[in-house]
């Protein structure tokens, strides 16, 4: 019902307006003095108001101006009735119109209706607004928060950022959500006030009575005790406190879901009612923060099964470390007792007998070659085979090796022959481990060759051809060692296994012969480790020529090798590696001054450094072990202000990598170096 | 006068057959099962020669060498070690120990004996 305040001191006018106005069904009331006004407008709050410019003792002018002051906007309709005779030009600016005496009912009804049609309109418009506004900051703080959202994968920050998206967007008195998961069961309550341990329960029972609701039908998707609920309190104020009434405060509920997951649930309380915005700023909430939470759940999966995966492998390598070591010393009985025994130092051997032990002792000695295989294996598979490189010459190396083999090939009536070029370049390797690999080859050759047949050791310089036909990393040359055999050779269709692991094949000789299917791969594992390569030629019935490629001992070659190593041992030890260059171009006064006189690393003590040459440029490279970004910016400064200091009069160029926040292998890491050089001079 | 032997290690199995075979050649062989009996019995004997065992209880092979190799008194006595190339040895491995050579178990008894002879000048 439409509100009318009439202010006026004229019986006459009240009555008339009286009876207009109830007889028409509007609420009508009256103000005949100033103190009566004030009182009036705040407690009737009328819509429209009529006011008699004849009223003693006020200005008008200020009496309009406090009544739209009071209403608290524009939308209080003001209307003045006067005799037509004194109509102030300032008044009229302040009232939305006016009715002049004498005037008909007609006149003053059609007048105050058209008042009140404009205050609807005002009305309407003015909520409009603030709605917009309101739904405007909603949308600002569901964009903020989504993009606070989308930068993170820590399951705690995203159910935080979601709270205070909440409490900006709806102004919550009290939110409560349930987290669930495999692990635990947590509910987090932020409040305004304290709340107290009655509310507190009262929430636990609420919270489980909804998640038994959203299953309601279906097994939920955790099984828990409301005894299982962890409680987390946090309150904006500390003094107050929030009872179990609160309950009856408006709420707002969803859960924390997607598709495949549920996270959990939440509700937010609040003692005003929340309007249709606010439930749907909350359920978009609710919705922007599920998604995330379901990358942060994989995320996290996938973190626990790389650490089971690192630790499984861990496992492995030690099982069979500790397996093997186990197993050595009981062997070393087993065989030196049958040793003993064989020698006929603890009595004479029946012929029988001797041959039983011997066959026992064979065995013996394979079992021990296995145990020896697998050790090797699950150490290069662990990166631990610790690799002790050096120059060598393949020439007198191999000697050694053909003087080992040169008894069991002359057993079989095996010509065992040795051919090294006579000029053969120096090799850069793990020489037990090129042995190792090249008695590998050797062995199996005698294996697998009849009697009366050949083989043949050889070592020579690679070809361009062969090095290309293989294609290892270094450019620095390389050695090719080869063992060929006129043995049974290799079918086809088993050349591209002959190098994996457990490959055997399967053959009644080779079970004749033994083996454990692991030398050949461990020989591939080694060669590549030296950054050469192997690879077989064969023909069944003719033969078989295995070779291998290892570098020679160029400053190239031993600088990649030697950065390889370095960048494994900082893996293994979970460190830091600083990579430096320097690249000097038109001389190499500063790099020889350097490694001549450099004071500079000798303060690192564990620094390396390397070097190589061409015609007119040379090139530094310096390796800082356990170093981080400080430790190579100082690095970097410091010869920054030494070559600076020396006026070169061509190009030096530097730049320094990190291990392993720049790259995680070697070629990466001399690559970005490389290309990040900076020209000083 | 047969020269004297030392074989330490924790395993009797091992210890039994070296001295079988040491006894076999002629030579006195004195035996110890742990690093400690080993340190004693090297310095009261002085033997010609010690086999050592890299895992022993109490004082690990590695240190028992060290401590003889760096007494001007013992420094002499040439000293084989014995390891099984395990993981716990391998943390140790780079310790400059001093010692003569090297023999991976499973060792062959025939090898050692050829070894020991050459350590003996025979």
């Amino acid at each position: 019902m439409e509100k009318i305040l009439l202010i006026t001191q004229d019986d006459n006018l009240t009555q008339k307006c009286s009876d207009v106005f109830v007889q028409n069904d509007y609420k009508f009331e009256l103000a005949k003095d100033k103190q009566e006004i004030d009182f009036v407008v705040t407690q009737f709050a009328p819509d429209v108001v009529l006011v008699d410019m004849d009223f003693d003792g006020v200005d008008v002018q200020v009496l309009c101006n406090n009544l739209k002051l009071y209403s608290q906007s524009d939308d209080i309709q003001l209307l003045l009735i006067t005799d037509g005779k004194k109509i102030l030009p300032d008044a009229l600016s302040r009232v939305d119109g006016y009715v002049v005496k004498p005037f008909s009912n007609e006149v003053l009804l059609s007048s105050v209706n058209a008042h009140l049609r404009t205050k609807k309109r005002l009305d309407m418009i003015f909520s409009k607004t603030s709605e917009l506004a309101r739904s405007l900051y909603q949308l600002n703080v569901m964009y903020d928060t989504s993009s606070q959202l989308a930068g993170t994968l820590d399951k705690q920050k995203l159910i935080d950022v979601m709270r205070e998206g909440f409490e900006r967007s709806i102004s919550f008195a009290m939110c409560a959500i349930l987290l669930v998961s495999d692990d635990d069961v947590t509910l987090v309550i932020n409040s305004l006030h304290p709340v107290s341990e009655r509310l507190e329960a009262a929430i636990k029972l609420r919270m489980m009575l909804n998640y038994k609701n959203l299953f309601h039908d279906r097994k939920c998707p955790f099984d828990f005790n409301i005894d299982d609920i962890q409680v987390s309190k946090a309150s904006k104020h500390s003094d107050g406190n929030f009872d179990i009434k609160i309950v009856d405060f408006d709420t707002l509920f969803s859960p924390i879901s997607t598709a495949d997951n549920f996270f959990g649930m939440v509700e937010v309380f609040r003692d005003e009612k929340f309007s249709q915005e606010d439930a749907t700023c909350f359920q978009t909430l609710v919705k922007q923060v599920s998604l995330p939470l379901e990358s942060a759940n994989l995320y996290e999966e996938l973190q626990n099964t790389n650490k089971k995966l690192e630790k499984l492998e861990q496992l492995k390598s030690e099982f069979i470390s500790i397996v093997s070591h186990e197993l050595r010393t009981p062997l070393t009985a087993i065989k030196n007792s049958l040793k003993i025994i064989l020698s006929g130092k603890s009595g004479e051997l029946p012929a029988p007998m001797a041959n039983f032990l011997n066959m026992a002792s064979r065995n013996v000695t394979r079992l021990s070659g296995i145990i020896n295989d697998l050790l090797d294996l699950s150490k290069i598979e662990a990166g631990k085979m610790d690799f002790r490189f050096e120059k060598f010459n393949a020439k007198t190396s191999f000697e050694d090796v053909y003087a080992t083999f040169l008894a069991s090939a002359q057993e079989k009536n095996i010509n065992l022959n040795l051919d090294l070029s006579q000029n053969l370049d120096d090799a850069y390797g793990d020489l037990d481990r090129i042995e190792q690999v090249l008695s590998n080859l050797v062995s199996n050759a005698v294996k697998f060759t009849p009697e009366e047949g050949e083989i043949k050791i050889s070592a020579k310089d690679a070809t361009d051809e062969e090095i290309k036909k293989c294609n290892p990393a270094l450019k620095g040359g390389y050695v090719k060692i080869s063992v060929k055999d006129t043995g049974i050779g290799i079918a086809a269709d088993d050349l591209p296994k002959v190098f994996d692991k457990f490959q055997q094949i399967e053959s009644a000789l080779v079970r004749k012969v033994g083996g454990t299917g692991l030398g050949l791969s461990i020989a591939r594992q080694l060669v590549e480790a030296h950054r050469g390569c192997i690879w077989v030629d064969s023909e069944v019935g003719l033969g078989s020529e295995f070779s291998f490629l290892i570098p020679t001992a160029t400053e190239e070659n031993i600088f990649i090798l030697e950065i390889d190593k370095l960048i494994q041992n900082a893996k293994q030890n979970h460190a830091g590696l600083a990579l430096v260059e320097v690249l000097e171009e038109g001389g190499q006064a500063f790099i020889d001054e350097f490694v001549g006189n450099s004071n500079i690393v000798t303060k690192y003590d564990k620094a390396r450094i390397f070097t190589q040459s061409s015609s007119n440029s040379a090139t530094m490279h310096i390796v800082l072990p356990d170093a981080n970004k400080m430790a190579l910016d100082i690095l970097l400064q410091k010869i920054k202000e030494l070559i600076i200091s020396q006026n070169f009069t061509y190009n030096i160029k530097l730049g320094g990598v990190i291990y392993p926040d720049d790259a995680i292998n070697s070629d990466e890491l001399l690559q970005r170096v490389a290309e990040n050089l900076i020209e000083l001079v | 006068m047969p020269k004297t032997i030392l074989i330490a290690d924790d395993e009797a199995d091992i210890v039994e057959t070296l001295q079988f075979m040491f006894q076999a050649e002629g030579y006195n062989c004195k035996v110890a099962y742990d690093g400690e009996e080993a340190l004693a019995l090297a310095k009261e004997v002085k033997p010609d020669l010690m086999i050592l065992d890299v895992m022993m209880p109490k004082i690990n092979g590695y240190k028992v060498c060290r401590l003889l190799k760096f007494d001007a008194k013992y420094k002499d006595i040439p000293i084989l070690m014995v390891t099984a190339r395990s993981q716990d040895e391998d943390k140790l491995i780079g310790e400059e120990t001093g010692a003569n050579e090297y023999i991976t178990k499973p060792f062959d008894i025939e090898a050692v004996v050829n070894k020991v002879k050459k350590y003996l000048g025979e």
